[in-house]
């Protein structure tokens, strides 16, 4: 069943998707103002979750969604209120299903145990909160439940009922897949009748009419699909689809359940005995459950066939109806499936590559063109310019598709500060702004750490306790705040707290007393950065949040290995704020070509302030070594032909009045570059220096040139250590920052 | 005592070496670590890096560092013309080129051809050499390429 494994993993990409969606209503949930729509998306997220694992056998998966579902479907019908703990219960349980589904995903084997302890718990809690409803409720609850349960652990039956599924989808038109989105969709557009047909599979348990219990199938309930199964009625698989047609002519109609299964079968007689199996489920185990016959409820929730007893022809059917909807309801399916598509990230990091071969070949072509003879010469530089501008427009087109919205990173920190408030007995509210803000993908799987170990750390070391925040004449409740903005060819992420801010004392005592070697001049700046010093940790004690003091080097070696700095403004009482600039992307960089020592060197443009010559009086001399005097401001200079080229005398031998120097800045310092001449600017492709060889003090990496060569791309936040001055170096670069 | 053909692809009894020669001396390394052999040309220098590595290349898109052997071992004249070679190696997935002054065959050994290299007498040091054959009365030095490209010595690549 080789081609199931494709669908395997679409199911599995949706059902990663219907938890994502989960977790966010769940946490956007607010328990004094439920919204019905939100639970309405969060049951549908389950119930996609349940029909989905079902079908692939990815049994662990559909028990504990089948509890969740009846504590929803109880709640959206008001016959249960939502609390923060039924809330936290049900994100744990989100967890849970994300820890199958990896499982399944990577042929792992499940942990049953945790399964079956968090759907006891789910049980629990939903009984613990029925409890307090009519009388007969609390029965069907119990049963249901009990069917739950049989039906978790009859896990081997539940494989076997679904081989048989396997099989027909593997004879079948596989396009029946797509089915779960649908028609959960459908059965939520019927629900919203108010009618109970919608999913009346699980409303009768609730309502505990007995003759509702036919309805059940109001599930595949689908008028608009009829048209389309008309149409197609010379096949044979859709004829059996007609039986939806019949019931949704008459949907009230108490014996739609027989009718049905007589006239599919009565269509599909050939097809009878085999769909025996499959969707008898929706209504045998309903019927059993009304009967509340205990022998029948062993048989297990209805996903699991065990009844096998009343024939009908509803099996083939089911993927029918995936097939036919989306043609019926293009209204409903454009909205999400016709503007996006999945792409494997290994072919965009493909496109990605060939496009940068591509504008290297372009710039050869530049070069080349210049050469041409008189003749073709013009024709040729229209052409080239054509060619520079189709391969710019490409080049951004490729970038694009590689950026994601921040989001992608941020949505996990909703929950993360939720669990961590509830844990530390601390009122917190996040804020995010600038979601939107696009990024690399790259940078986003790689960032996502990082900001999690800052916000963990604002939670747990930044925000009070209510009862100190109280005492300080702040909220009750603390507020992170998470933004994001791009600033020219930067983003800017800031982690924002009102909590208590830094330490000043405790940091400089606690670096002391790790003998972590003190900054001078010790600045607040200065003294800051020192929490970034690997062991360095001033929480009392250590939680299991955080305390450990091994993560804020790693964070702040995580950024700067991603081309970013970090920086920490924090003011006592007030609150503190780290603020994350990163690369806009790690592939593409616009780039000024500098020339030094007979070799090219890039400085990423966005370090440069400006480049000039210097007049003679603007250099300086200062205990022996040159200075440039420009802009109101003293510039240490770092001789690029020197430090990486290779020179043997230093500037302060030379004559700079023939050289350039470029004045560059970055967050720590300001300093100017002396090169020999400007080449000029040019967007260049990075590549990594560390890929085939080793990291180099001073260079970012590599690129290469429209001749075929290779040239260094400066890292100017590295070069501040060849600062030729001996004026202090870098933290006399600093104050002149500042 | 041929050290075990460690890291090699091979089980097979008969190996391939391409024999290539530095100053005087034939060296031979076991070909399946040959990605390819170009002619010498121009690199970029790397600041601050050992006076034995070149520079980088670019080969078809990716920064490949060139070292030369005969500057590392001191062995011949590092003159570089258009016959002057470079050997791609693929090591642990990195691709580094080794500057020789010339290839000249691919030759087949088994196992027991391999003679145990002698403690001295060979520029290199003899944990990066398999051991010794005998080709048409001369002597061949066997490499242990792998070993010695990615040794600290060289320093080529950062131990992580």
């Amino acid at each position: 069943m080789d081609n199931l494994s494709q669908f395997n993993e679409a199911f599995f990409e949706e059902a990663q998707e219907h938890l994502e969606t989960m977790e966010t209503m769940l946490l956007d949930y607010d328990v004094d103002y439920p919204d019905i729509e939100d639970l309405n998306s969060v049951f549908r997220a389950a119930h996609s979750i349940k029909g989905g694992s079902a079908i692939f056998g990815f049994t662990a998966m559909t028990g504990l969604t089948h509890v969740m579902e009846n504590m929803l479907d109880r709640a959206r019908n008001e016959e249960l209120s939502l609390t923060n703990e039924l809330i936290t219960v049900l994100l744990e349980t989100v967890d849970v299903l994300k820890d199958i589904l990896h499982s399944y995903r990577n042929d792992e084997e499940i942990d049953w145990d945790v399964v079956e302890t968090n759907k006891a718990i789910l049980e629990k809690e939903l009984d613990l909160a029925m409890s307090g409803q009519a009388g007969n409720d609390q029965a069907e609850l119990d049963s249901d439940v009990q069917q739950a349960e049989s039906g978790g652990k009859e896990a081997s039956e539940a494989d076997e009922g679904f081989g048989f599924f396997d099989q027909s989808y593997d004879s079948d038109d596989e396009d029946g897949f797509g089915f779960f989105d649908e028609d959960i969709s459908v059965s939520a557009s019927i629900h919203s009748d108010e009618d109970d047909q919608g999913f009346g599979f699980f409303d009768e348990t609730l309502d505990s009419s007995p003759d509702d219990s036919n309805d059940g199938f109001g599930f595949f309930d689908d008028a608009p699909a009829a048209p389309t199964k008309e149409k197609k009625a010379d096949d044979d698989e859709i004829e059996g689809f007609g039986f939806f047609e019949s019931e949704s002519d008459d949907v009230n109609d108490g014996d739609v359940a027989s009718k049905d299964s007589d006239s599919s079968a009565a269509k599909n007689p050939s097809d009878a005995g085999a769909k025996d199996d499959g969707f008898g489920f929706f209504d045998e185990s309903m019927k059993a459950r009304h009967e509340q016959d205990k022998i029948d409820d062993k048989q297990g929730y209805g996903l699991y066939p065990k009844e096998k007893n009343e024939p009908s022809s509803k099996v083939a059917t089911a993927p029918r109806t995936t097939k036919t909807k989306p043609a019926t309801k293009p209204a409903e399916t454009k909205s999400s499936e016709a503007t996006s598509i999945r792409v494997e990230t290994v072919k965009i990091d493909k496109l990605v590559n060939l496009v940068g071969e591509l504008v290297i070949t372009q710039s050869m072509l530049n070069l080349i063109g210049n050469e041409v003879q008189e003749s073709v010469a013009e024709k040729m530089m229209g052409a080239l310019a054509e060619l520079e501008r189709n391969t710019r427009e490409i080049q951004e087109a490729v970038m694009s598709v590689r950026m994601l919205p921040i989001s992608f990173v941020f949505n996990r920190f909703p929950r993360l500060v939720r669990d961590l408030s509830v844990k530390m007995e601390k009122q917190i509210e996040l804020v995010i702004e600038g979601a939107s803000t696009e990024i690399d993908k790259n940078l986003v799987e790689k960032i996502s750490d990082p900001l999690t170990h800052l916000i963990r750390n604002s939670v747990d070391h930044g925000i009070e306790k209510p009862d100190v925040r109280k005492a300080a004449g702040k909220l009750e409740k603390g507020t992170v705040r998470l933004s994001a903005l791009q600033k020219g060819g930067e983003i800017v992420i800031s982690i924002l707290d009102d909590g208590a801010g830094l330490n000043r004392e405790r940091i400089v005592a606690k670096a002391e007393e790790k003998g972590i070697e003190l900054p001078d001049p010790l600045t607040d700046e200065a003294v800051w950065q020192l929490i970034f010093a690997p062991g360095f940790s001033t929480a009392a004690e250590v939680t299991d949040v955080s305390g450990r003091g091994v993560g804020m080097d790693v964070v702040r070696r995580n950024i700067e290995s991603l081309g970013g700095r970090v920086e920490i403004n924090s003011s006592e009482g007030a609150g503190t704020e780290f603020v994350i600039s990163l690369p806009l992307t790690l592939a593409i960089l616009d780039g000024m070509c500098v020339e030094a020592e007979q070799q090219i060197f890039v400085v990423p443009l966005v370090n440069i302030v400006e480049s000039i010559q210097p007049m003679p009086e603007q250099i300086r001399v200062i205990k022996g070594s040159k200075i440039l005097w420009a802009r109101e401001e003293y510039w240490p200079l770092v001789d690029i032909g020197r430090v990486l080229g290779g020179r043997a005398e230093s500037i302060d031998q030379l004559d700079l009045s023939e050289s350039i120097i470029v004045l560059v800045e970055t967050a720590k310092s300001r300093f100017g570059l002396v090169v020999d001449t400007l080449v000029g600017q040019q967007q260049v492709v990075i590549k990594s220096l560390e890929r085939h060889y080793r990291r180099v003090d001073g260079v970012a990496g590599a690129t290469i040139m429209g001749d075929g060569g290779v040239a260094l791309i400066l890292d100017v936040d590295s070069l501040i250590q060849f600062i030729s001055s001996d004026l202090g170096g870098a933290s006399y670069a600093v104050r002149a920052a500042g | 005592m041929p050290s075990e053909q460690q890291g090699s692809a091979s089980t097979m009894p008969t190996r391939e070496f391409l024999t290539f020669v530095l100053g005087d001396e034939t060296y031979a390394l076991d070909i399946m670590t040959v990605k390819e052999i170009r002619g010498y040309e121009a690199t970029t220098k790397i600041a601050n890096a050992p006076e034995f590595i070149k520079g980088v290349i670019n080969l078809r898109g990716d920064i490949v560092p060139i070292i030369d052997l005969r500057i590392k071992f001191g062995i011949g004249e590092p003159t570089y013309n258009e016959w002057t070679i470079v050997i791609m190696l693929n090591i642990h997935e990195r691709i580094v080129g080794i500057v020789v002054d010339g290839v000249s065959d691919v030759m087949n050994l088994e196992d027991e051809e391999v003679k145990p290299a002698p403690e001295f007498g060979v520029a290199f040091d003899s944990k990066y050499l398999h051991g010794l054959a005998t080709l048409e009365d001369h002597m061949v030095i066997i490499v242990d390429i792998e070993a010695l490209i990615s040794s600290d010595e060289l320093g080529l690549f950062e131990t992580a």
